[in-house]
């Protein structure tokens, strides 16, 4: 009986430890959410007094209504798929989307690229140098100068002032032989000059590329002497931005707390900037388990591959709480032709060289179908290239064409006669991206409304990025490219159809106009590169616009390219958590505003 | 013994080559490259050429090979913080020769295992080394620091899950067994058999949705996560509270895992204890009128557990090289993850060095089977 009891004791000991434990495994959720509280009453604490204090000069000047007041504190779960492979964006692997994202949060530059307008705006420099305010002056010997004014207010993490010897150690690092840092326009720099709170320099030739130089700063006194590529890609040197770094758990989130020297106020409430203390960048691969984090509030931001299926998943999130921002972002799809003979290893009857043959595809593709289809008539199809990224300055140069089988039949055949050959189309692009080879099944259907003999030939997307891309070894290609807002990004743009420059030293995959590689060159691609020469030794803006149009004309009216759609982009946000939120579709992405989130739930 | 030991390893060198051979011409034949990324930017080209130079993309395919394998096998770092290493390796060796040489009994490969486990423990803890396995080509740094940054988390899932899958699995199948054909035994069977050929994509998503997603909604209480593997303010919890959270955090993959080794663990338990249970000296030993249980635990358990060693050892040693699609699912930082990523990226540094340590957990842990073999099977000789 007594053992009978002890063993009894035991056996409900143990349970009681077990339960014990449970609860506590249960209730820890609880704690986290009281631990939140409990350090959000607190710090909004601090903070809501220095508001006071702020805000006690505009009360004493203003009317009596009380200005709108955003709360301090608390902590911002940002969900994403990919992990940054190093946090230094200057060195192999920084060019990665997600080091920008991050980037945001601790690292400023001249300009920033506005959520709302896709506009240039000034960041560390009281504004952005144009001709027309003096900032940039083209020199009788043909040189251009271009002067930055640097914030007064502006200083880094630990309290130093930003000055003109951060901007030239910046370019001195960059420019180093010895590091691995792209240099390109930073090469053309020939001269500097670096002041207290200003810093000048002069490119061999006038570039309108020079807007966006200089998009980050490095500090001279927290770098100088450490070993620039190997130091810093696991940490982050002193921030400018909003917040700075806090740790980095690989493989799982990065984690950036409040600058409380951010020179910043919120024009809008005449607050301190930033209201978050902290922010988290919470690294899950899967799409899926992104979405379900996010449903499961694990994640308070989300910016997933917009298929229209997550879209809609996300879009039925809406009625709980969440909003979904579905915006045309700046990556454009577009059908390509090859020019050069190499094309004739994937289709020995390729016409490209004949222009009836590229207009016959013009007149058969139906990109109304391809947007409806793909992206459930989430975008208008493109007219130009322009579009993506700089609706303001398109001309929409390839409206021109339509879609009419019969006419596409009888280009065809002309196609057929001036060329002797059998035309036919095969297409080729990643096999490994479900919206392309959805764009490849419906070219079936198309193509055959219009008699032309066509046939698909994916390829894995390091195949086609690799060596078919390097050999130009393709008929009718398709995949996207990256537009920049800004003058800058419009003229960066044209180089991709520069007919002195194909791989491997330029990006010209086309090779259109490249005579050497059995590609013709005729007058047409002549005079683009005259315009594209043109474009790249002038900042004249009404000069450049009219080039630009020239050159978009010319690539159109000859039909280089087709410009398709542009890709989706979309943000989540649980806008019953965290207010300030504006998704960005240019490579700013959805921190570009970081420093105006705010917790709406405190 | 010791020659047998020594021939294996010379085998498990040559394998290794082979394998390292075959993966990085594999790698180069896959197409694409590891700067094919920046092509697309128009402004790169420059950029392009001088990290094809710097990193030695543009050296024929074999040079590019030996130069790895150069760098893979020389040490770059070694220190030697104190005596015990020494006194570890030199006490190993000796007693290693005085076993061989006096004792030579069934036991000789327990006693080698064991001495030679916690000699190379001691000396791997009182020594700092690294070798040279070269730089990411992502930028993501040193690929030695890199891959053993991540085993910390990938040990951390596996050994739960083969805990769990080892706790569970093996009893299961003892008495699917002892109750062949029982309700109980065809109930295990389908189990085994739907967690077997369901995908583990679908068991993860699936647990992630029931579990993490749904049962907070129905209960109002976060139990577990749908990824990550710990909270964004573990480091200032308490100690209990980062139990609990790692709790909430691990137990989701670790099922996924285990669900499939334990239904694997108890089939194989299930088949090996039933051939034993109708072999004659059990019979011998039940007609003795031994009591049931001496007669299944002592008698029947320790041979029908020899096949399983196999299966656990391997499965340790793929362990080492992280679940791949686990890892993914749950966002957990594991070397499976990294690898993955690695090879999206035609990072070939971080995918050789990741191959060659799964490799090497595979040869190392094979060799540790058969040790083991001997020592629960008398009657393996190594010859």
């Amino acid at each position: 009986m007594n053992t009978l009891w002890r063993s009894r004791k035991v056996t409900f000991m143990v349970l009681l430890i077990a339960f014990a434990l449970v609860a506590a495994a249960c209730s820890s959720a609880n704690d986290d959410a009281g631990g939140t509280e409990e350090t959000t009453t607190t710090t909004t604490a601090a903070p809501a007094e220095e508001t006071t204090t702020t805000t006690k000069a505009p009360e004493t000047t203003t009317t009596t209504e009380a200005p709108l007041q955003r709360p301090y504190g608390g902590e911002a779960i940002v969900g994403d798929a990919q992990e940054p492979p190093t946090l230094n964006g200057f060195v192999p692997g920084g060019d990665n989307f997600i080091v920008g994202i991050i980037g945001q949060t601790y690292a400023a530059g001249v300009y920033e690229i506005d959520g709302y307008t896709l506009e240039l705006l000034p960041e560390l420099v009281t504004e952005l140098p144009t001709v027309a305010n003096g900032g940039v002056v083209v020199n009788d010997d043909g040189t251009m100068t271009v002067k930055y004014t640097i914030r007064d207010e502006a200083v880094w993490e630990d309290g130093t002032p930003i000055s003109g010897d951060d901007f030239q150690f910046t370019l001195d690092t960059i420019m180093d032989p010895d590091l691995p840092i792209g240099k390109s326009t930073y090469e053309d720099i020939i001269d500097s000059v670096a002041g207290p709170k200003t810093f000048e320099y002069t490119l061999a030739q006038p570039t309108v590329l020079y807007e966006l130089l200089f998009g980050e700063i490095l500090p001279k006194h927290a770098i100088e002497g450490t070993a620039f590529e190997a130091d810093w890609n696991e940490t982050r040197w002193v921030s400018n931005g909003p917040f700075k770094f806090e740790s980095w758990a690989k493989g799982e989130s990065v984690t950036v707390v409040r600058n409380d020297n951010y020179w910043k106020t919120d024009p809008e409430t005449g607050q301190q900037l930033p209201y978050l203390d902290s922010i988290t960048f919470k690294f899950i691969p899967e799409s899926e388990s992104l979405i379900t984090a996010f449903k499961a509030r694990e994640v308070d931001v989300i910016q997933p591959d917009p298929n229209t299926e997550v879209i809609e998943t996300l879009q039925a999130l809406e009625p709980d709480g969440a909003r979904v921002e579905v915006l045309s972002g700046p990556v454009w799809e577009h059908l390509n032709f090859q020019f050069s003979d190499a094309r004739f290893e994937m289709n020995a009857n390729s016409c490209n060289e004949d222009y009836n043959m590229r207009l016959a595809v013009a007149q058969t593709v139906d990109k109304r179908v391809l947007t409806d289809e793909i992206l459930a008539g989430q975008v208008e199809p493109l007219e130009s290239f322009v579009d993506a990224f700089s609706p303001t300055l398109s001309q929409e140069a390839w409206a021109q064409y339509s879609v009419d089988n019969g006419a596409a039949a009888e280009s065809y055949a002309k196609a057929v006669e001036a060329t002797g050959k059998e035309c036919s189309v095969t297409f080729s692009t990643t096999s490994n991206n479900d919206a392309r080879v959805k764009m490849s099944e419906l070219f079936v259907g198309m193509f055959e409304a219009s008699g032309i003999p066509y046939t698909n030939e994916l390829q894995d997307s390091s195949l086609f990025f690799g060596e078919t891309l390097d050999n130009g070894q393709w008929d009718l290609g398709e995949w996207a490219w990256v537009g920049s807002p800004g003058l800058s990004g419009l003229v960066g743009i044209f180089d991709i159809w520069d007919p002195e420059a194909p791989p491997p030293d330029g990006g010209n995959y086309y090779r259109w106009g490249v005579e050497a590689e059995g590609a013709y060159s005729d007058e047409a691609s002549a005079r683009f590169a005259e315009v594209r020469d043109e474009m790249n030794a002038t900042v004249d803006e009404g000069e450049l616009l009219a080039l630009i149009n020239e050159g978009e004309n010319i690539i159109a009216d000859n039909l280089v390219i087709i410009p398709l759609y542009a890709r989706l982009v979309t943000a989540a946000v649980w806008d019953d958590e965290v207010g300030g939120f504006k998704h960005n579709p240019t490579q700013a992405g959805h921190t570009w505003n970081v420093e105006f989130w705010y917790r709406t739930d405190i | 013994m010791l020659a047998y030991i020594t021939r294996r390893l010379v085998y498990g060198l040559v394998t290794l080559l082979a394998l390292s051979v075959i993966v990085f011409t594999l790698l180069q034949a896959s197409g694409g490259g590891p700067l094919d990324r920046l092509k697309l930017n128009p402004r790169m080209q420059p950029f392009i050429q001088q990290l094809t130079e710097q990193w030695g993309l543009d050296q024929p395919v074999w040079k590019q090979y030996t130069t790895w394998l150069k760098n893979y096998v020389s040490v770059q770092e070694f220190a030697v913080h104190n005596a015990i290493p020494i006194i570890a390796i030199v006490g190993a060796a000796v007693a290693t020769f005085l076993i061989v040489k006096f004792v030579r009994s069934q036991w000789t490969g327990t006693y080698l295992l064991g001495i030679w486990s916690v000699a190379l423990y001691l000396a791997l803890r009182n020594v700092t080394i690294r070798f040279n396995w070269g730089i990411s080509f992502q930028g993501a740094g040193d690929v030695w620091d890199l891959v053993f940054s991540r085993t910390g988390a990938t040990f951390r899932l596996g050994f739960t899950a083969l805990a769990i899958a080892l706790i569970i699995g093996i009893p299961l199948g003892i008495y699917q067994a002892i109750r062949q054909y029982s309700f109980f035994d065809q109930l295990g069977t389908i189990g085994a058999f739907l967690a077997f050929s369901t995908p583990i994509f679908i068991i993860g998503v699936g647990l992630q949705i029931v579990m993490a997603l749904y049962l907070e909604r129905w209960t109002g209480v976060k139990l577990f996560y749908v990824a990550g593997m710990n909270s964004p303010g573990y480091p200032d919890m308490s100690i209990v509270g980062k139990i609990a959270d790692t709790a909430q955090h691990l137990t989701l993959p670790a099922i996924s895992i285990a669900l499939i080794s334990l239904a694997g663990y108890a089939r194989f338990q299930r088949a090996s204890m039933l051939e034993v249970l109708h072999s004659d000296y059990l019979r011998t030993a039940k007609a003795k009128g031994l009591p049931r249980r001496k007669v299944v635990i002592k008698h029947a358990l320790r041979n029908a557990m020899i096949p399983i060693v196999t299966l656990v050892s391997l499965d340790v040693a793929f362990m080492i090289g992280g679940a791949i699609i686990t890892e993914s699912i749950f966002g957990w930082p594991g070397v499976g993850r990294l690898y993955i990523t690695a090879i999206g990226t035609v990072d070939y540094p971080v995918v050789m060095a990741i191959v060659m340590v799964i490799g090497i957990g595979i040869v190392v842990m094979n060799l540790v089977a058969d040790i083991l073999y001997g020592v629960m099977d008398p009657r393996v000789r190594y010859d």
